[in-house]
């Protein structure tokens, strides 16, 4: 395991720093990953340009749509930071799940969205509060819909000198509620399937819900199917029945070490039927 | 790729040459005699190897020593105090039996000072959630949680 690492202190000198490293470089955030794999020789990497000491990337603000958080936040810091409590309490939760404390005291939002897991319990939080992302490159900063930043298992739409800038998330709308949920094979363990659920109720009719779930196909994923099927419908026992049987048969789950295929299929449609539950506990009597 | 790094340890300053590729575990250990932190897998899981990097609870097999350039590190031998006195959650865990085979304490209590640190009076939960880090394959758990919570009714008389 031999590698250089640099500390640069801004975008730019991280872009120089990929541009002019020759062999295999790498950025390297908190490294939780990433650091892993270079010990058990999964990856390689000649040069690791680590993005901790760059104060454009840290820190969260409320902007005029909502909340950005800076790509090198640390998980820990979202976790129990007030202005993401008070506009995106769903994404507290989710990154609450993920490892334990040491993790969470390194590992970054930039970071779990950049390894693109399937598994990634901040994405279906995310996704459901249709967040943004802000990618910087040297030729200047473009903005996507985090649907679109994933093209498979540990592979985004980044371009090879780009960086995760930030992440905006819209403040909720009006009488939403939203909830995630995950099963690991532990309490702390990577998700085996995970989903999250925002939804707006009309009394009892769902007029508006965004529903994701991860572990179940080569990216996390919106179940617009799923969505579809319950928009404009009275919530009750019997539609999240039908809502559960829509949302196994939708999904496209793999089987390895953690969980097999058909087990992973039951676990989607549960954990969706559950954040509903839990989303809006306090308006069904069921 | 080598660099002088400066960073405070257990209250002192210290200065010295490293290797772009050392870890943080491997600095404290290796460099600087300070065995009291262990390498359990290695791949920060099991958090054998905590030690606080300003005030947060990390596990220093993941972090590169390059990182700690001016920060603050405290490891287990940084907590006694400057009679060689045990500190508190050191003596509780003593007293109440939290130690076995002894690997997984000094991570352990760092992870449990971390956490008292922020809310000095967790309830069980939150005290399984501050030390989920940190695996324990001898005691089942029990005598160590009893420990963080006793300490927690004497914590901050002496720090």
């Amino acid at each position: 395991m031999h590698f250089n690492y640099y500390r640069p202190e801004s975008l730019n000198q991280a872009f120089e720093l990929m541009e002019q490293s020759s062999g295999q470089s790498r950025y390297i955030a908190g490294g939780t990953d990433l650091m892993v794999q270079i010990k058990q020789g999964l990856t390689r990497a000649e040069n690791l340009i680590s993005l901790r000491q760059i104060s454009e990337l840290q820190g969260i603000e409320e902007d005029d749509s909502g909340v950005l958080i800076k790509g090198m936040t640390l998980l820990r810091d979202i976790e129990t930071d007030p202005l993401v409590r008070d506009l995106a309490p769903v994404l507290q939760q989710a990154v609450a799940s993920l490892a334990n404390v040491q993790v969470r005291n390194v590992a970054t939002l930039g970071g779990n969205l950049v390894n693109a897991s399937p598994a990634g319990d901040s994405i279906p939080a995310l996704l459901v509060l249709d967040s943004r992302l802000v990618l910087a490159g040297p030729e200047g900063e473009r903005t996507l819909p985090l649907s679109d930043f994933f093209l498979g298992p540990g592979q985004t739409r980044l371009q090879p000198l780009e960086i995760l800038k930030a992440v905006k998330i819209p403040a909720p709308f009006e009488n939403s509620r939203a909830a995630f949920s995950k099963i690991g094979r532990s309490a702390k363990d990577l998700a085996l399937v995970n989903a999250a659920v925002l939804i707006r109720l009309e009394e009892t009719t769902c007029s508006f819900c965004r529903l994701a779930a991860g572990a179940v196909g080569p990216t996390p994923q919106r179940l617009e199917q799923a969505e579809a099927l319950i928009t404009g419908r009275t919530i009750n026992t019997e539609l999240l029945e039908t809502l559960e049987a829509r949302v196994r048969q939708t999904v496209s789950p793999i089987s390895d070490l953690r969980a097999g295929e058909a087990y992973r299929r039951d676990l989607a449609g549960t954990l969706v039927k559950r954040c509903i539950r839990q989303a809006i506990a306090f308006k069904t009597e069921d | 790729m080598r660099k002088n790094i400066t960073f405070t340890l257990n209250g002192d300053r210290v200065s010295l040459e490293v290797a772009s590729n050392t870890m943080l575990l491997e600095l404290l250990r290796d460099h600087l005699s300070l065995t009291g932190t262990k390498e359990g897998c290695g791949h920060g899981e099991c958090g054998a190897c905590t030690v606080l990097v300003d005030g947060r609870n990390i596990n220093s097999c993941l972090y590169p020593a390059f990182e700690v350039e001016g920060k603050e590190v405290i490891t287990i031998e940084g907590l006694m105090g400057p009679q060689n006195e045990l500190h508190t959650l050191q003596k509780s865990f003593a007293e109440n039996g939290a130690v076995q085979c002894g690997f997984c304490t000094p991570g352990m209590i760092l992870s449990a000072k971390a956490l008292l640190e922020d809310n000095p009076k967790p309830d069980a939960d939150a005290i399984r959630q501050g030390l989920a880090g940190n695996l324990c394959r001898c005691t089942g758990y029990v005598q160590i949680l009893d420990a963080v919570q006793k300490a927690a009714q004497d914590f901050g008389i002496e720090d």
